[in-house]
């Protein structure tokens, strides 16, 4: 009987798993995984540090669901070498055959070597037990460095409970990689209005204290805090791949190709740990979202069973909730479209916004503020590839317009921008 | 065959007894904002769109789902959830193209239409056939004629 084993168990390796099982109930499944705990929403740890969400909700799948999808589970496991001659999975305990492997071994918080960064009272949100430690700490008041989704997301959960919340980023604005600067400081501002200290373009120097964090200097000021957040960017699990001979890319991701096939046969690789490419520019992307996760999984899944389904790649789409005002990303920033010929259409009310970046009349991102009907389709048309022209000619026409129901939320929001240019 | 909720947006004057009905049938009240269906408005155009949920295929709403909440029935291909797990984050909501997603504000968790489980209420009620349940197949030949009927006429 054909044995796949399935190294991870997040997202990209639960999505994998479970879309084996709907297509065959035969296979033998083998799950690895070094965290000790069954599946666990990692996108909902912030809500739990916050209290949102209690512990037992967060996980996914119970263990009772993985025996009755007859998935073998082998916890607490760290792969210490793939043997590609034998098609063998050595871990730390046993050795586990496969005929098909996929990876989905994710990535892990980093922290940079900053003097004191080795102090305690310096924590990273990745995992269950990340969160555990953190409230374990009993932080008040809290530094975090980096804001991008983790590091905001933190930010407002631990000012819920409480704490006294500053954040530092090194680069102008915040949320640099999902929003353009007018958005992000029209987040800030609710930020601060709400009491959370956020400054941007400082870098952090030093963290200093006896024994554990009391304070931190950055090239600006310094900070007094008991508790250091990091949030500054993920490096992805392949040391053990890489040591076998699979490829890696550039970005320092295992490389794929649009089956999530790796260069050595019989391994297939999905989630966090590959670098995928954007489906909008077709340039390379490590993809570190739950949907693409998931799709990929999926993907890594029904080829490994034989079927020939192609990945269209990855396309990021985020939505924060900044103290009840939803905040949504799509697709890429005008930061990312770099220099060329983009057309922005824009709309700012006091406390809405929302952009929609064009590059050759089709849409390539949309951040918004404030605003939430209409999106879905604006991601629907985005990731058709439809151009605004072609939109717009459908949506003028009635009869073909009543044919297409979801062109009415985008048309009202598409139509409704007074503030059209062209990208500088 | 499985059947499929159709609709003609030609025929529906927003009339919205639709809505009530699934309220009531789904929370036991009149109350059009807990509906699963929703009219989408354009007044001054004479224009009303109901929107339910699809039953997409390969569904935008599950891959976003942060607590794999929404999964696909592989028998009757209705998109159902387990609303036990549901922390009402509306992510589902965002990425629906039709706006089909909708939130419970008494349980806080988001919903879609379950077709009621094969007699929907909104179908039931709907005084102008804008609303019909019909073997996809049945579905598909309807809207085929009825464009071939509107171009032999153009």
């Amino acid at each position: 009987m054909r044995n796949i084993v399935i190294a991870g168990n997040g997202a990209a390796g639960n999505s994998a798993a479970e879309a084996i099982r709907r297509h065959n109930q035969e296979v033998k499944i083998v799950m690895v995984a070094k965290e000790n705990l069954s599946a666990y929403s990692a996108c909902a740890l912030p809500d739990y540090l916050s209290g949102w969400v209690g512990r037992e909700q967060l996980f996914i799948k119970q263990e009772a669901d993985y025996a009755r999808q007859s998935i073998e589970t082998l916890w607490g496991r760290t792969i210490n070498k793939i043997d590609t001659q034998q098609q063998c999975l050595v871990t730390d305990w046993e050795e586990v055959k496969y005929d098909q492997l996929i990876l989905a071994t994710g990535s892990r918080a980093i922290i940079p070597p900053v003097p004191g960064s080795d102090l305690v009272g310096n924590f990273v949100v990745k995992t269950l037990n990340d969160i555990e430690v953190i409230i374990q700490h009993q932080p008040q008041q809290v530094l975090v460095i980096g804001s991008g989704n983790i590091g905001i997301e933190v930010a407002e959960a631990l000012h819920g409970i409480g704490c006294q919340v500053t954040v530092v980023e090194l680069m102008d604005h915040i949320f640099p990689r999902l929003f353009d600067p007018e958005p992000a400081s029209l987040i800030e501002k609710m930020l601060t209005e709400h009491g959370i200290r956020v400054f941007t373009g400082e870098k952090l120097l030093a963290i200093s204290g006896k024994g554990i964090v009391q304070e931190a200097a950055t090239d600006q000021r310094t900070i007094r805090c008991n508790t250091v957040i990091w949030a500054v960017g993920v490096k992805q699990n392949i040391e053990y791949a890489k040591a076998a001979g699979i490829k890696i890319g550039d970005m320092g991701g295992i490389q794929v190709n649009n089956r999530m096939r790796t260069n050595i046969e019989n391994i297939y690789a999905c989630g966090d740990c590959v670098e995928s490419w954007d489906r909008l520019t077709g340039s390379k992307t490590l993809s570190l979202l739950w949907p693409n996760a998931k799709r990929q999984g999926e993907i890594a899944a029904l080829n490994c069973l034989g079927n020939d389904i192609e990945y269209d790649g990855a396309i990021s789409m985020v939505v924060e909730d900044i103290f009840g005002v939803t905040a949504v990303s799509m697709g890429m920033t005008s930061n990312d479209l770099g220099e060329g010929d983009i057309d922005i259409l824009e709309e700012q009310g006091l406390n809405q916004f929302r952009r929609v970046l064009l590059r050759n009349d089709q849409i390539m991102g949309m951040q918004a503020v404030g605003v939430t009907s209409g999106l879905g389709a604006v991601m629907a048309l985005m990731k058709n590839r439809t151009t605004l022209s072609e939109f717009r000619h459908i949506i003028s026409d009635p009869d073909l317009r009543r044919k297409v129901p979801w062109y009415w939320p985008a048309a009202r929001l598409l139509d409704d921008f007074t503030n059209c240019r062209q990208g500088e | 065959m499985n059947k499929q909720i159709m609709i003609d947006a030609a025929k529906c004057t927003g009339c919205g007894l639709c809505q009530v009905l699934c309220s009531l049938s789904k929370s036991h009240q009149f109350n059009p904002s807990l509906a699963r269906i929703k009219i989408w408005r354009e007044e001054t155009r004479g224009v009303f769109i109901p929107l339910t949920c699809q039953q997409c295929v390969n569904p935008p709403c599950v891959n976003a789902c942060l607590m794999n909440v929404i999964s696909k029935d592989p028998i009757t291909g209705v998109t159902v959830r387990k609303t036990e797990n549901c922390i009402g984050c509306r992510a589902c909501q965002i990425a629906c193209p039709f706006e089909a997603c909708s939130y419970d504000h008494l349980l806080n968790v988001v919903v879609n239409c379950d077709q009621c489980g094969g007699n929907p209420a909104c179908v039931n009620i709907c005084p102008f056939g804008a609303l019909q349940y019909l073997p996809v197949n049945e579905a598909l030949n309807t809207c085929r004629d009825a464009e071939a009927v509107r171009r032999a006429n153009l």
